[in-house]
Parts: C-alpha cells; structure tokens; sequence
C-alpha cells in the first residue's frame, strides 16, 4: 500500500459516505463495503464476508448505532460480499431496528439461503430506485451477466458516486484505496477473468454514459476518483471471458 | 510477434496486480532488464516467460498467473506461438 490515507478508520469519500473495509495484506482480492449516513437512517453497501465482519463492524459501530441502518445493499449473491449480513442483522434487530435487503430478484433467492431474517426490496420490482426518507434517490442500472445475470450498479444522484459492483474492480496486492497510474492495467486482468464478454460488457458501459459520474466505488479494487470516463471507455473496449479461446480465429 | 512482446505484457500486468517495485524485484531475480518506458532490454524467449511466470505464481499466488492467462493467451493464439504449461 503506498498512500497515505489511514485505512485504519472509516475513510469518508464523500459527504456522510464512507468506505469501511480494511488493509486486507497480502490478499490479492480486496473487498470494499461502504456506509450512506442519510439523516436518521443509513444504507450498509456490499457488507462483506463471515471473516471480515469484525474489521468492518468496528468502523461502523464508530459511526452509527445501529439500527440507523435500515437498508443493506447487496450488488449480487456472492459471500464475499452477502456471508456477514446475517451476523449485521442480529445487531440490528438486537437495537431494536429492523431493515430491508435491497437487491435484485434473481440475487435475492439465493441471499435467503445465507439464513437472512429481513424482506427483501427487489430493485427490478420497484421500477429500478429507491427513496430514502429525506427524498434522496438511489437510482440502479442493471448488468446482467457482469457476472451475475442479476447484477446491477447503484447510482447516488447527491455524490454522483457509481458504487458498481464487481465492475470496476481489480486484481491488487499492491492495494491502494484510491486508483493509481497503473489500476489500468489490474482492473482489465480482474475482467478478463470475471466478465463473460465485450458484447455484454460494452451494453453496460453505454448505460453509463446516461449519468454524471463523479466517482466509482466498486466492491473490489481501488476506488476511481479522477478520469472515470477512461475507465468506462477501456471497459467498453476490453476483450475478456474465457469464450474468446472458442471462437475461430480471423 | 514474439515472446518478448508477450514478456512485456506480463510486465504491465504484473505493475498492476502486485505493483512497480516488487515487479521490478522479480525481473532483477529472473535476469530480465527493462528500460524506463518497461520495454525489455534485449530478447525474451518462451523459457524467460515461462520462468518469469513461475516466479510471480510462487512469491504471489495464482492471482497473478490468473492476471495474464486470457490476456497471453489471446495474443500467443492469435500469432501461433506456443505457451508454457503455466498459462495455459
């Protein structure tokens, strides 16, 4: 890691929006989760894992009491991301709050099998949004197939922040919470793996050319904080998926 | 085509996934030299990829062998050079 930023703490990334991971050393595949404080609720992105739930809890519980949080945000189904949330609610309902989990129907069938006690709010039933009490609009963009066929990225028109997933993401033992000069390079070898194929993953990049994106915070990887449209345009353009071995040569 | 050009593509991978000095210390340990744009000083043929690879795997894990396969891989199929075991 070589910036200086103390990732000890909740790094704010933006007003009242927080990154709560950790230093993972010497793993290759770092997680992200973050923290929307809205008022007097809070939105608890892409949790995390049964192992990583102690470092994250330990940010959040510095933050927010916490049945603050009434909404946990899960891009897709895998454990990475869902296998603490199960841990998250009996926190919550322990206070005395309760909350929803927001995530796609084809996500959510699967979540229910981590023992989640919370109802689901299927963002593809709900006309693709959601309204936070004070009026602020989380707005989801679907990606199918990116790996997921329910994954979706979630758009906060106050921060103009992407919080996108898996997309965006990287391969990074030289872990740094903001992008540096070379994410380029990390980011395309994660795809290439993890993406099925240009085609699909062009139909997701040209949605994004829809909305003023300011930052993008994705689940893996460093977050990307300046020239976000080169990281869209080398994703629209990139090759990846295994399939590219079957097809004939030119 | 050849294999130095494959050899340089792992590099800017590599700068990527684990870094610009520990990448810079594996080439040391493997005999390869790169200049300052990280273009290989001399030639590279199929065993320095294959070795330079091994090399990545063992101080840094399959993530990095992961990191290059598909990206290799696409350029050896598309000009017929033939891949060392580890990427294949």
């Amino acid at each position: 890691m070589s910036d200086a930023i103390d990732t000890t703490k909740a790094v704010e990334i933006a007003e009242k929006v927080y990154w709560i991971g950790f230093y993972d050393k010497g793993a290759g595949f770092h997680c992200n989760p973050y923290l929307i404080v809205d008022g007097d609720e809070a939105v608890l992105i892409e949790p995390g894992s049964v192992p990583h739930f102690p470092m994250v809890l330990s940010k959040v519980c510095k933050l927010i009491p916490f049945e603050k949080i009434t909404k946990i945000l899960v891009s897709h189904q895998d454990p990475d991301l869902c296998a603490g949330i199960p841990r998250f609610e009996e926190l919550i309902y322990g206070c005395g709050g309760k909350c929803e989990i927001v995530t796609h129907s084809r996500a959510s069938v699967l979540i229910a099998h981590y023992g989640v006690r919370s109802p689901f709010y299927q963002v593809d039933q709900n006309d693709w949004k959601l309204t936070l009490k004070s009026g602020r609009e989380l707005t989801f963009i679907f990606s199918p197939y990116l790996h997921f066929p329910g994954a979706f990225m979630t758009y906060d028109s106050k921060t103009k922040i992407l919080f996108s997933g898996d997309l965006f993401g990287a391969f990074s033992f030289d872990w740094n919470l903001y992008a540096n000069e070379y994410y380029t390079e990390a980011m395309k070898a994660f795809h290439e793996n993890y993406m099925p194929s240009n085609q699909i993953l062009y139909a997701a990049m040209e949605k994004l050319d829809a909305y003023d994106i300011r930052m993008i915070a994705s689940q893996h990887g460093s977050i990307i904080n300046k020239d976000v449209k080169k990281y869209i345009d080398t994703l629209r353009n990139l090759d990846c998926g295994d399939y590219i071995f079957t097809q004939p040569k030119d | 085509m050849t294999y130095t050009q494959l050899i340089e593509l792992v590099i800017m991978r590599q700068i990527g996934i684990v870094g610009l000095k520990n990448t810079m210390d594996i080439l040391r340990e493997s005999g390869l030299a790169v200049g300052d744009d990280f273009r290989l000083v001399g030639k590279g043929g199929h065993d320095d990829l294959e070795k330079l690879m091994i090399k990545f795997k063992v101080k840094y894990g399959l993530v990095t062998v992961m990191g290059c396969k598909i990206a290799v891989g696409r350029k050896a199929r598309e000009w017929n050079l033939a891949l060392p075991q580890i990427l294949k």
